[in-house]
């Protein structure tokens, strides 16, 4: 048997209907897998930006916000550590290597981080894009999203632009652009990197200028900083050095542990999303089922002339069907490439307010929930149908 | 693949039976007692009676589609009433035409795609033989093949409905008020088709109708009374028919 020519008829005649149904479902399942995907792409891209942040070390306070002010540069004034234990911190066993990351002011909406160079460009891993490293206390390297050139000179400002316009006041000491980094999709692209011992000349806090920037450093050359990154030579070196770390004027931690409570509650987030999104999901099948169950009842006569011609109950159920899952399927696949755009749409919007780059493209679950759909809504098409076969043919033809 | 030659000369026998009815509420109303009808090979009847006195229901016992509480409709030696359902409809498909009174074509196929769709039913590719049959039809009937239906009058979607009927060469046409729905000028042409492609392929032909003009041009009137036939013109009630 062959019901596509009567399929293709039925739906044609019907288009009308048929692309609201389509349209429908269509939008259903987009709304479903772009925020499916936004939660599970925030949630890797966040991860990404903390990469390189093995272990962040501050003056006692709350660790969630050492980490989003360290990681992810939220401005907000931390307690110091003072200079002796970035000191004491660099000679300690397990120590890989030491930076000391001072967000303390901003030039233009950026953010001003002090810095070492081999942090900032993560020890050659991040690439410089323009110019080179700086070499002295009044050079500055920044980000990709930055709007200065090389060569461009800035003076930054105490405090962050959100801040009390009264507390916050412009420094004397100017930088000259000298590099520009390459994209790294982390909050560290806003950034204007400059090295710690500008930080510390422009705040006073070295007493003694210096030619050479970076660790070791010695007392008569070093600052308090709020927070320390350390990278430990192995994971073992870690733990150790976090407990060591904890208590005593310092705290210390992983930002993975900072993360894993946040997402304790993106995941409940991200279950309410799909919980919501199966729901409306259903609500739109049970709708397309009511429009099938109103066609087919005006389709009766039509579909008893079928069986008194000769039809066979699976040709007239396979017409039925066919046209049904044909506009479940169409709706999915339509839905799920509206998605992705949607996914993407809104990831960059969502990531450019949040100063990390979301690749937000719908995942497994994504895919699971349109299948699920697909599956539950050809079942479903079926059985009106079924029903309608369950009739005698001639009450199907008295309906005429 | 070939169109199977009907084979001719097989009468339609219909003994004793009974249909009766659940109505709504349980009670049960006999709609048929048709103690005996024979529908010769080729021959061409009208059936007449009121509106509900069981035409539609007799046809429908004849094809195969409506189920009897008792007695038996043979054609040649197959009893059309104890075939299964899957066999029925195969039956059906291979030996009936039917014609309704709503015409019940596809709109947004063509007249010829409509013409072929009882060939879908069993098959995937309609075979070439059947397409230029279904196309010299409808030349006989006179519609363009690749006219969308839609846009079809009653009368010409009626002839369509004929061609259709006829396309798989039935042995049996059976025919619901086919020029019910149509204008005197419609029926006369749509009665004419009927008889006369009947006639050229020697199937036997039924029409439940109201319709005076049509039956008097067919060779033998039924009457269903009180849910029995009655040959017009015979003052026996039991009928035997021979046909033309």
């Amino acid at each position: 048997m062959n019901p596509f020519p009567l399929v293709v008829a039925e739906l044609r005649r019907h288009r009308l209907g048929a692309s609201a149904v389509v349209a429908l479902i269509a939008l259903a399942v987009a709304l479903g897998v772009a925020l499916g995907a936004q939660e599970s792409a925030l949630r890797r891209a966040s991860a990404r930006a903390a990469d390189r942040f093995d272990l962040v070390v501050g003056a006692p306070g709350s660790p969630t916000q050492l980490v989003l002010t360290t990681v992810y540069l939220q401005p907000v004034a931390l307690d110091l550590l003072p200079a002796d234990v970035l000191i004491r911190l660099q000679k300690l066993p397990g120590v890989a290597a030491i930076a000391p990351v001072a967000v303390t002011d901003s030039y233009q909406g950026y953010p001003v981080v002090g810095t070492t160079a081999e942090f900032a460009t993560d020890g050659g891993r991040i690439a410089i894009a323009a110019g080179r490293r700086f070499a002295r206390d009044d050079e500055a390297l920044v980000g990709s999203d930055v709007a200065l050139a090389v060569g461009d000179h800035l003076r930054p400002s105490h405090g962050a632009p959100a801040e009390n316009v009264l507390e916050s006041h412009e420094h004397d000491t100017a930088f000259t652009v000298v590099g520009h980094l390459a994209r790294t999709g982390t909050p560290w692209d806003r950034a204007i990197i400059v090295p710690l011992e500008g930080v510390w000349a422009m705040h006073g806090a070295s007493t003694t200028a210096t030619a050479s920037l970076g660790p070791p450093w010695a007392a008569d050359h070093a600052g308090p900083t709020p927070a320390i990154v350390i990278k430990p030579v192995s994971v073992a070196a870690a733990y150790a050095l976090r407990s060591s770390l904890r208590g005593n004027g310092t705290v210390a931690v992983f930002p993975a542990e900072v993360l894993t409570q946040l997402y304790a509650v993106l995941g409940n987030v991200g279950e309410v999303i799909a919980a919501l999104s199966l729901a409306f999901d259903l609500l739109i099948l049970a709708a397309v089922l009511l429009v099938v169950v109103a066609v087919l009842a005006a389709r009766r006569p039509s579909l008893g002339a079928l069986r008194a011609l000769g039809a066979p109950p699976a040709f007239v159920l396979a017409t039925v069907w066919l046209q049904g899952a044909v506009l479940v399927a169409a709706g999915v696949v339509i839905g799920l490439l509206l998605g992705s755009i949607l996914a993407l749409g809104l990831g960059s919007v969502l990531g450019s307010r949040m100063g990390i780059a979301i690749a937000a493209l719908p995942g497994w679950r994504e895919f699971g929930l349109a299948a699920v759909l697909l599956v539950a809504g050809s079942l479903l098409a079926a059985l009106p149908s079924l029903a309608t076969l369950r009739m005698p043919v001639r009450r199907l033809l008295q309906e005429s | 693949m070939t169109i199977r030659r009907p084979p001719s000369g097989l009468p339609l026998r219909v003994q004793s039976i009974g249909v009766a009815f659940t109505e709504p509420g349980g009670r049960v109303r006999d709609v048929l007692d048709v103690a005996n009808l024979e529908l010769a090979a080729g021959s061409q009847s009208a059936l007449c009676g009121p509106s509900g006195s069981g035409k539609t229901t007799l046809l429908h016992v004849l094809a195969g589609i409506e189920r009897v509480s008792r007695g038996s409709v043979r054609w040649g030696a197959v009893e059309v009433t104890g075939l299964p359902a899957v066999v029925a409809d195969r039956w059906r498909r291979e030996t009936v035409g039917f014609v309704f009174q709503q015409f019940h074509l596809f709109a947004g196929l063509t007249a010829l795609q409509n013409v072929l769709l009882p060939f879908r039913f069993d098959r995937w590719k309609v075979p070439a033989e059947a397409r230029s049959r279904a196309c010299s039809l409808l030349d006989r009937v006179g519609v363009r093949a690749d006219t969308d239906v839609a846009l079809l009058s009653r009368g010409e979607v009626q002839r369509v409905a004929v061609a259709r009927a006829l396309v798989r060469q039935p042995s049996i046409v059976l025919a619901d008020e086919p020029t019910a729905s149509l204008d005197a000028h419609a029926a006369r042409a749509v009665g004419d088709l009927l008889a006369e492609l009947c006639d050229a392929s020697r199937a036997t032909l039924l029409v439940a109708t109201h319709d005076g003009a049509l039956a008097a041009r067919l060779a033998t009137i039924f009457d269903l009374v009180d849910g029995d036939v009655r040959l017009r013109g015979s003052a026996t009630s039991r009928p035997r028919l021979v046909g033309s």
